[in-house]
């Protein structure tokens, strides 16, 4: 039980930690999620409810 | 000594390091320009900064604070420093809320949460660095109360706290909840109000002063209410601090499964440490705590519950437009949630195996959670906060105007621009405050292409002006509404403005700049300037009376240290 415990602890701690480091990294890789403003509106939008 | 700051150190350098990871790329040389976040090399102490311009004062005082700051350090610099301060002293806040006794992993584990959630992220990217620093200060302002409610003796860093917590009408209002929510009782009640009402009183005497325009468009609540993130309804994201109206800025992390998880594994926690934390905690600490999370929480459920209220609100009560965004106020639950989830943690912690190795990985685990359901929080917010540097046509045209007489008039009329050296990214024209002159400029929002109608009742004048048929009466018309010079970006979108005759000092790819003939200078009645007057000399009192008792309480330890004669 106790072996048990302990490895679905370092399997958790580990998948977070791996988890972290793979969004950051992908975060740092992929392109920006909004891309920049459309220049050719006539007013640029603040927003967005949509 | 040593072993207190030992004990700190680590609390320290872990929220440093997520404030250096959030900002990245982004503490590059130059400017950040993100939407409402405009910094330029030395702003002015205009008449706009001190709440005396011709709008309601949306900068107030958090403009003057700048103006002044930076007359010492140079402006792309003290922005860099302000960001990373308070994303760092936020973070510190946090780990100080869930008590120093609290073992390190639960307190770095309060320092993720608060330094690493959906609302630093959204409203990084709104450019409400005024509100993130009252979000910085809040888990101060309650650790200085409960010292207070401790040792019966008003602390010396709420009279510093209180001010630098009330740099915008939202971030004053957080504050002074969170104030009377932890100091209120046992004659501390007068006090406290005293304070707030003084940290408080440039914004709220200046939005005064301007009660006549100082209502909003009744539209507007409804685009502003809480909003749900992606799948993730609003009242569920606001429990885990995101439900911003702007869907543009909510990181694509939140709107998906990973926003389910976060939701999930946060509150989970949370629920977890609830029992516990309400079984250690004193009542008055947890009534502090209570009230403000049901505070923030309540305002941001009314604007998506009952938007049509809150609208009608705006449009006929003076001032009540500050609480039309709803998830601002969220930043009200957040030192409640930063401490069950720590508390949370504590507990799973207590059952984890005893083996060494497991307990590191549940707390590495533990700590970097707030980074695995939002990972895109990182580097300058996904990239999406990058230095830039202003033309230098910008210089020579504030070269021009500094002699000038008469206000500026920004044209075209529209208030935002997405210029190809800020990297196209949306700002508010920043041409106004760069000139270090009163300014005219457009304040109309347009959301999903609609217009907002604007609060400043001289744009309007201004637009009528610009109507007339020929250039020199549209320059005879600004003149008269004070204007002195008009300056119109060509890079802007939408149609050129109408010429404006007078004479044309700069026309570059940049920028045009035209000095007009004939002003009356607007001048501000002397009751504004007293009003004004009383209203900084209120803001600066608490920082004059903390220096002075420090200084007080300082002679007395020296005295009571010297041995007698």
């Amino acid at each position: 039980m106790n072996l048990l415990t302990t490895f679905a602890a370092l399997f958790v701690g580990g998948a977070i930690a791996a988890g972290s480091v793979y969004g950051l990294i992908s975060s740092q890789t992929a392109a920006p999620a909004n891309s920049p403003t459309n220049v050719n509106a006539p007013a640029f939008d603040y927003g967005s409810n949509n | 000594m040593r072993r207190a700051l030992l004990r700190e150190a680590p609390v320290v350098l872990w929220a440093l390091a997520l404030a250096l990871l959030v900002l990245g790329p982004a503490l590059g040389a130059g400017f950040l320009l993100v939407r409402d976040m405009v910094w330029v090399p030395d702003l002015a102490l205009t008449g706009d900064a001190l709440g005396l311009g011709s709008g309601l004062p949306r900068a107030v005082p958090s403009d003057a604070v700048v103006a002044v700051l930076d007359e010492v350090v140079p402006g792309a610099l003290l922005q860099k420093l302000v960001l990373v301060l308070t994303l760092t002293a936020g973070g510190v806040g946090a780990g100080r809320l869930v008590g120093r006794d609290a073992g390190l992993v639960v307190r770095l584990v309060a320092v993720s949460v608060y330094s690493w959630n959906a609302l630093v992220a959204e409203r990084l990217l709104m450019g409400a660095w005024p509100l993130l620093v009252g979000y910085a200060v809040l888990p101060w302002l309650l650790v200085a109360a409960r010292r207070w409610r401790d040792q019966d003796r008003l602390p010396l860093s709420l009279l510093v706290l209180v001010p630098l917590g009330c740099l915008s009408a939202s971030a004053g209002l957080a504050t002074a909840v969170a104030v009377l929510a932890g100091t209120a009782g046992k004659g501390r009640t007068g006090r406290s109000i005293l304070l707030v009402a003084a940290g408080n009183a440039p914004w709220l005497v200046a939005g005064l002063l301007h009660a006549g325009s100082a209502t909003s468009d009744a539209g507007a609540a409804q685009v502003f209410a809480l909003h749900g993130e992606g799948s993730v309804p609003a009242p569920l994201a606001a429990l885990t601090l995101g439900g911003i109206w702007n869907t543009l800025v909510q990181p694509a992390s939140r709107t998906g499964a990973l926003g389910w998880l976060a939701l999930a594994v946060l509150v989970g926690l949370a629920v977890v440490g609830a029992r516990s934390w309400w079984r250690r905690t004193p009542a008055r600490e947890r009534t502090a705590l209570l009230v403000c999370w049901a505070v923030g929480w309540g305002i941001a459920m009314l604007t998506w519950l009952a938007p049509g209220l809150v609208g009608l609100a705006s449009e006929h009560v003076p001032g009540a437009g500050v609480v039309r965004d709803g998830a601002r106020a969220l930043v009200l639950c957040a030192p409640l949630l930063a401490v069950l989830v720590a508390e949370g943690v504590r507990v799973l912690a207590g059952k984890a195996p005893e083996r060494r190795v497991a307990r590191v990985a549940v707390a590495f685990g533990a700590v970097l959670l707030p980074i695995a359901v939002l990972p895109g929080l990182a580097f300058g917010v996904g990239h999406r906060i990058q230095p830039a540097d202003y033309p230098v046509a910008y210089d020579r045209a504030r070269e021009l105007v500094a002699d000038l007489p008469g206000d500026v008039l920004v044209l075209p009329l529209s208030s935002y621009r997405a210029p190809e050296w800020n990297h196209r990214h949306l700002v508010l024209d920043p041409i106004g405050r760069y000139l270090r002159r009163d300014y005219v400029a457009s304040d109309v929002l347009v959301v999903d292409g609609t217009p907002l109608a604007g609060e400043d009742p001289r744009v309007e004048d201004a637009a009528r002006a610009l109507a007339e048929p020929t250039p020199g009466e549209r320059a005879a018309a600004l003149g008269r509404i004070g204007i002195g010079a008009v300056v119109t970006d060509p890079t802007a979108p939408g149609r050129a403005p109408p010429a404006v005759a007078g004479r044309t000092l700069l026309d570059g790819a940049d920028l045009r700049v035209v000095a007009l003939d004939r002003v009356d200078v607007r001048e501000v009645q002397t009751s504004w300037q007293v009003a004004m007057a009383i209203a900084w000399a209120a803001f600066l009192a608490p920082l004059a009376i903390a220096v002075g008792l420090a200084l007080r309480r300082r002679r007395a330890a020296g005295r009571s240290r010297t041995p007698p004669e």
